[in-house]
C-alpha cells in the first residue's frame, strides 16, 4: 500500500462528513503597498471535498490559492491548515501534506514525465535520502493513474496541453498530499481536455480522499464537478455552498453582476449557465 | 572665465587674447560636442529601442560602436592605404558590418530581445578583445586606443562640432519625418503590416540612420557607453505621449547627460590632476541610474514558458560523455605540456631532458584548466539560480566585480599576496552576487531586466577599472596583463588550492542536485514541494562566487567560458544535472587549457594571454550558437539525418526561447 504512510496525516474521512475543516481562515486577508487584494475574511474549507473558487477576473481566486500555499504570507490574519497555524509547518513538512500547482507551470523544457512525476518525491525524502522501492512504486502508480504510464520516457514538450497538465497531475500524486491546491488547471485546455482533467482529479479525489481547491472561471463545469463552491468578489466571499444553491440566476447574477440564466436540458445532464 | 571672454571668443576671437582664443577652439566646440553627440546617442538608442521594440537595444549593447571602433582601430593600423576613404567611412562600415550581423542574429529569432541583445553583446566581446590582441601587438601606434577609446571630448577647433551636429540635424530631420512609421514599428509587426507598411524596409532604414549617427559619433569622440542605453529607458519611465516627444525627449536629455558628464570628468581631471574621459563617467553614473529605475519598476515583458513540441523521447549522451570529455581533456592537457613552438619550429619537450621549463609550464597549464573548470562550473551555477540559460558570471557582473576589487586593493595598497587578492577578489564577486540576486528575486520574471542590470552593473565596475588604471602608472602593466587573462603569474601552490576548491565545489553541486534541480522549475514551484529555495539560492551563489573569483586570479574577467561551457555542455547532449555538472567542468577546462595552449604558440615569439584567446573563442562561438535556426522551423530540418534524429530526441536545447515569437510559427499540438 503505498500511500499507506500519510494516511495519518490526513484528516480523518468521518470528520469530513460532519464538516470539519481542512483550512480555517481567521480574520486573513492580503494587501499590497497599501491596495487591499484580499479583504479580510473568516472561511472554512471543508475537508474531503472537491472546492471551487469561482469569482470574475481580480476577485482574488489566485491570491487565496496561494495564500493556501503558503506561496503569500498574510498581510493579517491567520490561516490554519489541519488546526494547526501555516506558519508552524516546516518546509518539506508543508509539501507532504499540501500539493500545489501555479496556473502556468514551467516549461520543464528538458526533463522527462518520469523526471517530472519524480520531483514529487522530493518532500520526503529531499536532497540526500537514497530513493527505496516505495518512491519508485508512488511514482509508477501516480502515472498509472493519470493514465501516462506508457509515457514516461517522453520529453515534456513532447506532450499536448492537456498530457502536460496530468504528467504535473503526477508529479503531486507522488507528493502523496492531503490537499490539491490548483490554480486554473483547465485554463489553457480545449473542452475535450478540460473534461478530461476534471473527471480525473474527480476520481482521484475519492480514491485517495484528497480535498482539492481549485479556483476554475467556467461555472458550468465547476458546477458538474465540484461539490462545494465559494465565490469571491472583488476579494470578499459572498457565497459558500452546494452546486445546487449556486446554480440559480439570481446567486449567479449577485457574483458576476450580470444577468445570468440556468437550464437544465435533462434530468440526468448537467446544468447549462449563460448570460443573458 | 569672463563675460568679456565669452563675448570676444564667442564668434572671432582677436588673436592677442590668448583666454578668448582658448575659449574659441577648445571650450565651446567641446561644449557644442558634448550636447551634440549626447543628442546623437539619445536619438539613435531611442530609436533602436522602438523599432526594435527591445528595451535593451542600443549603440553599445548592439555591437554597433564596437563594430565602429574595430573598424577605426584598422583603419589607423593600416595608415596610408586606409587613407582613400574619411574616417567617418570606415567607423560607418564597420558599424554596419556589426549591425548587419547582429540584425540577421536578431531575424532568425523574430528579434526577441534579449537574444538580440546578446548577439550583439557577444559580438562587442569579440571585437573588444579582437581590439585588445591587436593594441597588445602595435602599442605604440594604438595606445591611444585605451584612451580614446573611453570617450575623451577634448577638442581643439570646430571640425568635430561641425561634422556631428550636421550629421545629427539631417538625422533628426529623418527620424521626425518617419516617426508615424516608428510608432507602427514600436506597436507590431503584423499591425504595421497590416495597415500597410512594409515593416521590413521600414526598419532597415531607420535602423540604417540610428547607425550611421553612432558611426559618426564614435568616429568622432570614441565609444561612449551607456547613454544610447539609459537615456530612452529613462525617458521610456516618464511615458511619452508620442513617438517625437520619446524621440526629441532622448535626445534632449542625452545631450544633458553628456554634458554633464563632461564637466563632471572636466572637474575631477582638474581636481585629481589626472585624466578623467567622459565616457567613464557616463557608464559610472548612468548604470546605477539605469540599476535603479529597473529596481523601481516592471517591465511589462513576461516571458512564456517554452513550449516546443516535438514527438519522442530524450537520448541522452549517458555515461559515456564524462569518459569521452575526459580523455579529450587529458589529450589537450598533454598537448599543452609537452607541446612547444620555438623560432625553428615545433618541439616536443622531454620532462626529463628540460625539467625546469616542465616546471615552469605545469602551473600555467594547471592554472588555465582547473581556472577553465571553475568559471564554467560557476556559470553553470548561475544560470541554475537565475533561471535562465543566457546568465553567466561574466555578463552578471560578478566577475568584474571580482575584477574590480582586485584592481582597487592592488593600487590602493600596494603589492598585496595573491591570497590577499583572492580575498579581495571573492568580497567583489560576492557583493555583485547579492546586487544581482537581489534584483533577478525583485524581477523573477523579467529575465530582460535582470540581463539589463546585470550588464549595468558589468560596466559601471568596468568603467571604475578603466579610469583606474589609465592614471595608475607602472603598476597598470601588470594589471593589463592579469586583465587581458594571463596566466603567466601563476604558482603551483595556487592551482593546488584552486584544484581543491574545484573539487569540493563539484562534490557539493553533485551531492544537491536535486536541489538544483528543483530551482530548475522556478522559486514558487520547488518552494511547494519543499525546498527553502532562498537558502539553496544563496547557498549556490556564495559558491559561484568564490568559484568566480578564484577563476577570475588566473584568467582575468573577460574570458567568456561561464557563459559558453554550459551550452556547449547541452550541445553534446548533456541533459541530467549530473551528466551536465561534469560536461561543463570538463569543457570548460577543455576550452581554457586550449586557448592558452594557442595563445603560447600560435604567435611565437609573442604569447597571447589564454583569457584573451578564450575570449576570441568563446564570442565567436558563442555567436554562431545565437544565430542557429530556433528549432521547430524549417531550416533546420534539412541539416543532416542526425540533426532529424536531435529533432526527437529535443532540438536545439542551446538555448532557451524567451520570446512568445518563436512559439507561434510551431505546430503545437493542444
Amino acid at each position: 500500500m503505498a500511500f499507506a504512510p500519510i494516511l495519518d496525516a490526513r484528516v480523518p474521512v468521518a470528520s469530513a462528513a460532519a464538516g470539519a475543516a481542512s483550512f480555517q481562515l481567521k480574520n486573513a486577508g492580503y494587501a499590497v503597498a497599501g491596495t487591499r487584494i484580499l479583504a479580510p475574511l473568516d472561511l472554512a474549507i471543508p475537508a474531503g471535498r472537491f472546492v471551487a473558487l469561482i469569482g470574475h477576473n481580480g476577485s482574488g481566486k489566485s491570491t487565496l490559492l496561494s495564500l493556501l500555499a503558503r506561496q503569500l504570507v498574510p498581510s493579517e490574519g491567520e490561516i490554519a491548515f489541519a488546526g494547526k497555524s501555516l506558519v508552524s509547518y516546516g518546509q518539506r513538512d508543508f509539501a507532504r501534506r499540501i500539493g500545489w500547482l501555479p496556473q502556468q507551470p514551467p516549461a520543464a523544457a528538458n526533463m522527462t514525465v518520469a523526471e517530472v512525476a519524480k520531483l514529487g518525491r522530493y518532500p520526503w525524502r529531499g536532497a540526500f535520502m537514497r530513493h527505496g522501492e516505495d518512491d519508485r512504486r508512488a511514482v509508477a502508480e501516480a502515472l498509472t493513474k493519470v493514465g501516462l504510464a506508457g509515457m514516461s520516457e517522453r520529453a515534456m514538450t513532447s506532450l499536448s496541453g492537456g498530457e502536460r497538465q496530468r504528467a504535473w497531475l503526477a508529479m503531486l500524486l507522488a507528493q502523496q498530499p492531503a490537499c490539491l491546491l490548483l490554480d486554473e488547471p483547465t485554463a489553457a485546455l480545449d473542452m475535450k481536455h478540460q473534461l478530461e482533467v476534471l473527471k480525473l482529479l474527480q476520481r482521484l479525489r475519492g480514491e485517495h480522499e484528497l480535498t482539492i481547491v481549485m479556483a476554475i472561471h467556467d461555472i458550468g463545469m465547476a458546477i458538474r464537478f465540484c461539490d462545494h463552491l465559494v465565490a469571491l468578489k472583488a476579494g470578499r466571499p459572498i457565497f459558500a455552498g452546494s452546486p445546487e444553491a449556486l446554480a440559480k440566476p439570481d446567486v449567479l447574477s449577485g457574483i458576476y453582476d450580470l444577468p445570468i440564466g440556468t437550464v437544465r436540458p435533462s434530468e440526468a445532464g448537467p446544468t447549462v449557465v449563460y448570460p443573458l | 572665465m569672463t563675460a568679456s571672454v565669452v563675448r570676444l571668443g564667442l564668434f572671432d576671437p582677436p588673436n592677442d587674447v590668448f583666454a578668448a582664443v582658448m575659449f574659441h577652439y577648445a571650450t565651446l566646440p567641446r561644449i557644442i560636442v558634448a550636447l551634440v553627440a549626447g543628442a546623437s546617442l539619445g536619438l539613435a538608442g531611442a530609436v533602436m529601442q522602438s523599432v526594435l521594440r527591445n528595451p535593451l537595444a542600443s549603440p553599445t549593447t548592439l555591437g554597433v560602436a564596437s563594430g565602429a571602433q574595430f573598424a577605426l582601430a584598422l583603419a589607423a593600423l593600416a595608415g596610408p592605404a586606409a587613407a582613400f576613404l574619411p574616417r567617418e567611412a570606415w567607423s560607418f562600415l564597420g558599424a554596419l558590418a556589426a549591425a548587419g550581423l547582429v540584425y540577421v542574429v536578431g531575424k532568425r529569432h523574430q528579434f526577441d530581445p534579449a537574444r538580440l541583445a546578446l548577439g550583439g553583446m557577444a559580438i562587442s566581446l569579440f571585437l573588444s578583445a579582437a581590439a585588445a590582441a591587436l593594441v597588445l601587438f602595435n602599442e605604440q601606434r594604438l595606445a591611444f586606443l585605451f584612451l580614446w577609446g573611453s570617450g575623451h571630448l577634448a577638442q581643439s577647433d570646430w571640425t568635430s562640432a561641425t561634422v556631428i551636429a550636421s550629421i545629427l540635424a539631417a538625422a533628426l530631420a529623418a527620424m521626425l519625418m518617419s516617426s508615424r512609421a516608428i510608432g507602427l514599428l514600436a506597436v507590431g509587426d503584423q499591425i504595421a503590416g497590416s495597415v500597410g507598411l512594409r515593416a521590413e524596409t521600414a526598419r532597415i532604414l531607420i535602423l540604417l540612420v540610428a547607425v550611421a549617427l553612432t558611426a559618426c559619433v564614435v568616429s568622432r569622440i570614441g565609444v561612449v557607453g551607456f547613454v544610447g542605453l539609459a537615456i530612452p529607458a529613462i525617458v521610456r519611465l516618464c511615458r511619452p505621449r508620442s513617438v517625437v516627444a520619446t524621440l526629441l525627449a532622448s535626445a534632449g536629455l542625452g545631450a544633458l547627460a553628456l554634458f554633464t558628464a563632461d564637466a563632471l570628468a572636466q572637474l575631477l581631471s582638474t581636481m585629481s590632476g589626472r585624466l578623467v574621459p567622459a565616457g567613464a563617467l557616463t557608464a559610472l553614473f548612468g548604470a546605477p541610474v539605469l540599476f535603479l529605475l529597473l529596481a523601481r519598476t516592471s517591465l511589462a515583458s513576461r516571458p512564456n514558458p517554452a513550449t516546443r513540441s516535438f514527438a519522442g523521447t530524450f537520448a541522452d549522451a549517458g555515461k559515456s560523455l564524462p569518459v569521452g570529455l575526459a580523455a579529450a581533456l587529458v589529450l589537450v592537457a598533454a598537448a599543452a605540456l609537452f607541446v612547444g613552438r620555438t623560432g625553428a619550429g615545433w618541439e616536443i619537450l622531454d620532462p626529463a631532458a628540460d625539467g625546469a621549463l616542465f616546471l615552469a609550464r605545469l602551473p600555467r597549464v594547471l592554472g588555465a584548466l582547473l581556472a577553465g573548470g571553475a568559471i564554467a562550473l560557476s556559470g553553470l551555477l548561475v544560470q541554475k539560480i537565475v533561471g535562465n540559460e543566457l546568465a553567466s558570471p561574466e555578463l552578471l557582473g560578478i566577475s568584474n566585480g571580482a575584477a574590480a576589487a582586485i584592481v582597487f586593493a592592488a593600487l590602493a595598497f600596494g603589492v598585496l599576496s595573491r591570497g590577499a587578492l583572492l580575498l579581495c577578489g571573492f568580497a567583489g564577486a560576492s557583493l555583485a552576487t547579492l546586487l544581482v540576486l537581489w534584483f533577478a528575486r525583485r524581477h523573477r520574471d523579467q529575465i530582460a531586466a535582470v540581463l539589463l542590470a546585470g550588464i549595468a552593473l558589468g560596466v559601471f565596475l568596468d568603467s571604475i577599472v578603466r579610469i583606474a588604471l589609465a592614471n595608475a602608472s607602472m603598476q597598470a602593466t601588470a594589471l593589463l596583463t592579469w586583465m587581458s587573462g594571463s596566466t603567466v603569474l601563476v604558482s603551483l601552490p595556487e592551482t593546488l588550492a584552486l584544484g581543491l576548491l574545484l573539487a569540493v565545489a563539484v562534490a557539493i553541486v553533485l551531492g544537491f542536485c536535486r536541489a538544483l534541480t528543483l530551482l530548475d522549475l522556478g522559486a514558487e514551484l520547488s518552494r511547494a514541494l519543499g525546498l527553502r529555495g532562498r537558502v539553496a539560492q544563496t547557498l549556490g551563489l556564495v559558491l559561484a562566487a568564490l568559484l568566480a573569483s578564484a577563476a577570475t586570479m588566473v584568467i582575468g574577467p573577460l574570458s567568456f567560458v561561464g557563459l559558453i561551457a554550459p551550452h556547449l555542455a547541452r550541445l553534446v547532449r548533456a541533459r541530467r544535472l549530473v551528466e551536465q555538472t561534469l560536461a561543463t567542468v570538463l569543457i570548460g577546462a577543455i576550452v581554457m587549457t586550449l586557448s592558452d595552449w594557442i595563445g603560447r604558440v600560435g604567435l611565437t615569439p609573442w604569447q597571447v594571454p589564454g583569457g584573451l584567446v578564450a575570449g576570441l573563442l568563446g564570442s565567436l562561438g558563442f555567436i554562431l550558437l545565437i544565430g542557429r535556426k530556433p528549432a521547430g522551423e524549417p531550416g533546420q530540418r534539412r541539416w543532416s539525418p542526425r540533426l532529424r534524429r536531435a529533432k526527437a530526441t529535443g532540438p536545439d536545447r542551446s538555448l532557451p526561447h524567451l520570446g512568445h515569437h518563436a512559439i507561434r510559427k510551431q505546430g503545437h499540438r493542444t
